[in-house]
């Protein structure tokens, strides 16, 4: 018997398994048909920026560099890592993938496994521990990983999307209370957490505030006080804090460190009525009928849609006696509320009402967070209660059919129709909520092929260690193709600049921002004219000093610009009347520039 | 069977003759009262932006209600016997407009000539709108309690729908001809109520008689009704496989009814002056594949923001959003065993099919498959019509399906189960999103003073007319709105109406009068705003146009976009103009 029903549950977790990996492979089937020549069409630089990240993973597994700090990118200052969302926890599992497959194939692999993992854990959880049917733990887990949310991330943020772990920490939290096991279970949160860590330390944040705000409102309401709980949680933080210690220490104090942000650009807050709105990428989602409402399509955070929202409601105003439920509620509510950010806006418009994240907005570490994220902590809530729901109207439903009380139409229809309406319902409940936010697949777009000189190796005929291959453009926030460049040769070259966090001025301790400082020479190395009929000028002696001075700065050795890349005309006339005719390698223009900085060339 | 009025002679007999007995007030319960006021006041939240504002803001569809406010005064003149109903000279002078052939309203004009006459042409607009819509949704409401459902609950919501569904909202922008649907329900109960043995001649009488008037407010939506009461009682007979001989005989005395009554404005309109034949513009819109999951313009969710599987905003007519539809599915297959609600199912899915137009589009891409229309456009009377109307059909079915499934709902005795709380949130989840949001509106400057305070009348001699420039057309006939608030006292040359193409009638249908050189010139200032050279052929043609047109007066909009280069234009045409209150005008001089 024992055997049997661990057969069943197993068979229905291999299911599972299936339709979270189908409904991944689903959302990237674009991605799939070639990951090496395609990424996303709302595109950013974070693509390239998580394939820099999986390399780096793969060469803290087979050669001993810091897993830390990097000087291949912004060099020669290099980059903080740990300031950095590097997601080693992912990089480094991936480190087979990469090293067989290559780092757009693992980055491939990493966003389809997280969103499938996030879907999986979820529905885990779900299904051992909260509900007991499987059909209401499908339900919660298919939504936490593929809710409008989620899919919005999909498209660029890896880190976000690979949640896999949070259901597992959540539930250790709540075992913590368990007596006579104090040692093991802090123990293996303090390891969850760690581990959490190094996939993304933000949804960690969450995940603890979420899971605070949800015991106090439980505790609150049972009346409870649990010594053991905070003994546990004593160790807990014992353990993460004895494996963390060093990586933060890098993170706070370590070179290229920033304290908190500067305050432009960070404040990304939700609009009050974009709970209400369909996600981009969801079978009702309109781009432009989402204009205004949110930064951009990546933060599509709280868009859960009118419907599913109003079944939400029905359902805990249905159970509104359950505190599980009744905490749950309040939760979402409270993280709703922040995720209206200091200043609350509503349908684009400021009201000038501060939100109740102005309080929490002062305090460290909270200070850099962006409050629209919190839409991911409503989401989870959300995934829960629909699995709750779910399971309580089932039972309720099974249970009429076996009363002797049952309603008169339940017990007439024996046979044939049976409970049929009453489950009918309840699926139809499901569908007019959850059809419409289902996603669909994200939108790619081709980016131009890659030179050979750099996929073929013929950069290694110039670029030896410790000197820089200069991309052209040049790595900015925003312009993520050398670092793809850089990713493709597994980091084998360093490339000045970047996109990464950085300190302002890229003096350590400073606040918090995007890229290197800005610096007139490179943009002199970058400027293009948009308009045919403006002639460049030519640079002044002046200039040219700054330009090879930043040269030297960076120790380029060569400049390499795509000749497939859509600018690579306008950006060839520039940088032939800066460095003199290139020479034509293949698909790219190279210029050699050794000589130049070596200062035998002037 | 939840239609009683079909053939069903046990339970007939007794509310026939309690009907009798109970006098019509006595049957309105208090309920009643507040689902009329909620209507009321929906509609009112519609409207919102139009009231207290009718002389300065139109809709943005305003080439339409211009139109209809110029109808709308013509009823009123009709009512107080000034003026023959069918056709006039006050357009388009001085060939005039069939007006049977023109979707007149006199069926709304005439009850709202009193407003008319006290408030104006532009308060009546406003109250057709508002009554229709209200009106539709109260009498699907009165129809479905009285005649298909048990629960006042599930009829109201059944009503709620039929009257504010996004294809309702979307006809709103300017078209109260097809929103007021008020008689529809009537109509297709007393279709079914002709099956009743032994009051053949009764029902056909009352039944040809509201055709009568439907025909009057419009004849595309009677020849829907037709159509669709014709699918379903078709459905409805095969399956049952019953054929009452009754029914084709009160269908006989409807007809007669309605044909001596309609013979001679039907005369009028497909052989009077100016009647056209056919529209055959090409323009057939349909309705997209991709718009029946989609949201309206004027949708809660929407934001303002026009879906692309949209042909235009005022003719969204099959937009039900993802929720709703997955919820129309779900209706389906829980009443599929019920007759009534698959014949309307399936006469719901036909009308879909044959809105789709003649080619299928997809978010507005053709996919070169043809739609089921291509088969029916060359019949007569389908050449009039815009194949996506086919889907003003759908609101009703829709309507009295989620009616049938509220009541069914209702009636199942739930015990524990949460089923009513759940079904609410259902309907509320699914009908919310597409909710209306106030009507989008442009802001207008007020009719000239020149025109409101009737110094007009100095200018105008009888049997000449007032010519505005721009000449009024589409797409923004001012002229006809000075006319309208005039009530119609001068006469206007050309128009935003339908007529017989190059004014030869008998020909296909254009939308408003043949080239002239002098309107076409003054047009083409308005949309550009450059002013051209003007020659002495320019003004020779200028003198034989407002010979033609029997102008005593021709009068600049000053509230144009492009006011300064019509006056310049004008000055070279016309000579120099004489302000006269707020307006530019030419005198004609007679030759």
């Amino acid at each position: 018997m024992v055997g049997w029903i661990r057969e069943r549950l197993w068979r229905r977790d291999l299911i599972a398994v299936a339709v979270c990996l189908a409904g991944a492979l689903w959302v990237y089937m674009r991605l799939w048909r070639d990951p090496a020549a395609r990424e996303p069409a709302y595109y950013a630089s974070d693509p390239a920026q998580h394939k820099w990240f999986l390399a780096h993973g793969l060469r803290v597994v087979t050669g001993a560099v810091d897993p830390f700090f990097t000087e291949m990118l912004n060099a020669p200052h290099g980059v903080n890592l740990m300031a950095n969302t590097t997601m080693l926890g992912l990089g480094v599992p991936l480190a087979p993938v990469t090293w067989l497959f290559g780092v757009d194939v693992s980055l491939a692999v990493a966003l389809t496994v997280g969103l499938a993992g996030t879907a999986f854990a979820w529905y885990w959880l779900l299904s051992r521990h909260v509900v007991t049917s499987p059909l209401a733990a499908a339900v919660g887990g298919l939504f936490c990983g593929f809710a409008p949310s989620m899919v919005s991330h999909a498209g660029w943020h890896t880190n976000f999307v690979a949640q896999f772990l949070v259901p597992f920490i959540v539930w250790r939290v709540l075992k913590l209370a368990e007596e006579g096991r104090v040692v093991r279970n802090g123990v293996i949160l303090g390891l969850l957490v760690a581990y959490q860590a190094f996939v993304n330390e933000e949804i960690l944040l969450f995940t603890a505030l979420a899971s605070g705000v949800f015991l106090g409102i439980w505790a609150l309401q049972r009346r409870r006080f649990s010594w053991t709980f905070v003994k546990a949680l004593g160790v807990t933080g014992l353990v993460a804090f004895a494996l963390l210690a060093y990586p933060l220490w890098v993170q706070f104090f370590g070179p290229m460190h920033y304290s908190g942000l500067s305050s432009h650009g960070f404040n990304v807050r939700a609009d009050a009525i974009s709970y209400f709105a369909f996600g981009t990428e969801t079978v009702s989602g309109i781009a432009r009928a989402n204009e205004g409402i949110a930064p951009n399509f990546a933060e599509e955070n709280t868009f859960l849609g009118l419907p599913l929202l109003v079944l939400v409601a029905v359902i805990v105003w249905w159970r509104r006696r359950d505190v599980v439920i009744r905490a749950l509620a309040l939760t979402a509510g409270v993280f709703a509320l922040f995720s209206l950010g200091t200043r609350i806006r509503i349908n684009g418009h400021s009201t000038g009402i501060p939100g109740p994240w102005a309080v929490l907005d002062r305090v460290p570490i909270l200070d850099a967070v962006m409050p629209s994220r919190f839409g991911l902590v409503v989401t989870a809530c959300v995934g829960v209660l629909l699995a709750l729901g779910t399971d309580e109207y089932l039972r309720v439903v099974r249970e009429a059919g076996h009363e002797e009380t049952a309603p008169e139409w339940t017990r007439r229809q024996t046979g044939r129709l049976g409970l049929a309406p009453a489950r009918l319902l309840g699926l139809g409940a499901l569908a007019v909520a959850l059809l419409p936010v289902a996603p669909t697949p994200l939108r790619m777009i081709d980016h131009e092929p890659m030179p050979r000189f750099i996929t073929d190796g013929g950069w290694r005929a110039y670029v030896t260690p410790g000197q820089t291959l200069v991309p052209i453009p040049i790595p900015e926030p925003g312009e993520g193709t050398g670092m793809h460049w850089a990713a493709l040769n597994r980091l084998e070259f360093a490339i000045p600049r970047g996109y990464f966090m950085g300190p302002e001025e890229g003096v350590a301790g400073n606040p918090g921002t995007f890229g290197a400082p800005k610096d007139p020479a490179v943009e002199l190395i970058n400027r293009i004219r948009i308009d045919e009929d403006e002639p460049l000028v030519a640079p002044t002696p002046v200039w040219r000093e700054e330009v090879v001075k930043v040269l030297r700065e960076w120790n380029a050795a060569v400049i390499v610009l795509n000749n497939h890349y859509s600018y690579a005309d306008e950006h060839l006339e520039n940088l032939t009347i800066l460095f003199g005719q290139g020479q034509l390698i293949g698909d790219a223009w190279v210029w050699d520039v050794r000589g130049i900085v070596r200062g035998s060339d002037r | 069977m939840s239609l009683v009025t079909l053939p069903n002679r046990e339970r007939q007999t007794e509310p026939a003759t309690s009907s009798l007995k109970v006098p019509f007030w006595r049957k309105i319960s208090r309920f009643d009262l507040i689902v009329l006021t909620l209507f009321g006041l929906a509609a009112g939240f519609v409207t919102a932006r139009l009231w207290g504002h009718p002389r300065t803001r139109l809709l943005i569809n305003e080439q339409d209600q211009i139109f209809f406010q110029w109808v709308l005064a013509h009823g009123a003149r009709v009512a107080r016997g000034a003026q023959y109903p069918f056709f006039t000279e006050l357009l388009n002078a001085p060939d005039g407009v069939n007006l049977m052939a023109n979707t007149s309203v006199l069926g709304l004009g005439v009850p709202l000539a009193p407003i008319t006459w006290i408030f104006g042409a532009e308060v009546s607009f406003i109250v057709a709108l508002t009554a229709g819509l209200c009106g539709t949704a109260f009498a699907w409401y009165w129809v479905l309690s009285r005649h298909v459902v048990t629960s006042r609950v599930a009829a109201a919501v059944g009503g709620l729908f039929c009257g504010f569904a996004p294809g309702m909202i979307s006809q709103a922008q300017g078209h109260p001809n097809l929103i007021a649907q008020f008689v529809v329900p009537f109509i297709v109960w007393r279709v079914l109520c002709l099956a009743e043995e032994g009051r053949a001649v009764r029902n056909g009488v009352i039944l040809g008689l509201l055709v009568t008037y439907q025909a009057f407010v419009n004849e595309e939506v009677l020849l829907f009704t037709a159509l669709a009461c014709g699918a379903f009682l078709a459905l409805w007979a095969l399956q049952r496989r019953v054929f009452p001989l009754v029914f084709v005989k009160g269908l006989a005395v409807a007809g007669a009814v309605a044909v001596v009554l309609l013979a001679y404005p039907l005369w009028v309109q497909f052989f009077g002056p100016m009647h056209y034949s056919g529209l055959k513009h090409g323009y057939q819109p349909g309705a997209d594949l991709a718009s029946f999951t989609a949201y309206g313009k004027q949708a809660l969710i929407s934001r303002g923001f026009q879906s692309p599987a949209s042909v235009h905003f005022a003719e969204e007519t099959t937009f039900f959003g993802w929720p709703l539809f997955a919820l129309l599915m779900l209706i389906v297959v829980f009443l599929w065993r019920d007759v009534v609600a698959r014949s309307l199912a399936l006469t719901g899915l036909g009308f879909a099919l044959v809105a789709l137009g003649p080619v299928i589009t997809i978010k507005g891409n053709p996919t070169g498959i043809k739609g089921p229309w291509a088969a029916l456009d060359q019949l007569p009377l389908f050449d009039s019509v815009i194949p996506v109307r086919f889907g003003l059909v759908l609101t009703p079915i829709v309507g009295v399906l989620l009616a049938l499934a509220t009541d069914k709902v209702l009636k199942m005795p739930a015990g524990s189960l949460p089923i009513r709380g759940l079904w609410a949130g259902v309907l509320v989840a699914a009908l919310l999103p597409s909710m209306p949001t106030p009507l989008e509106i442009t802001r207008q400057e007020p009719v000239p003073h020149f025109i409101s305070a009737g110094t007009w009348r100095q200018y105008v001699e009888p049997g000449h007319t007032l010519v505005p420039v721009p000449l009024p057309t589409y797409p923004r006939p001012e002229g006809m709105r000075w006319a309208a608030v005039a009530n119609l006292e001068f006469a206007l040359p050309r128009g935003y109406y339908l007529g017989p193409r190059d004014g030869v009638a008998g020909s296909s249908a254009q939308f408003g009068a043949p080239e002239r050189p002098t309107s076409t010139l003054l047009e083409k200032v308005a949309t550009t705003g450059k002013v051209p050279a003007i020659d002495a052929t320019d003004r020779q043609a200028a003198q034989e146009d407002l010979d033609y047109w029997k102008a005593s007066v021709v009068v600049l909009d000053p509230a144009h976009r492009h006011t300064g280069h019509l006056l310049d234009t004008l000055v070279q045409l016309l000579g120099p103009p004489t302000k006269v209150d707020d307006v530019w005008l030419w005198k004609v001089v007679k030759p």
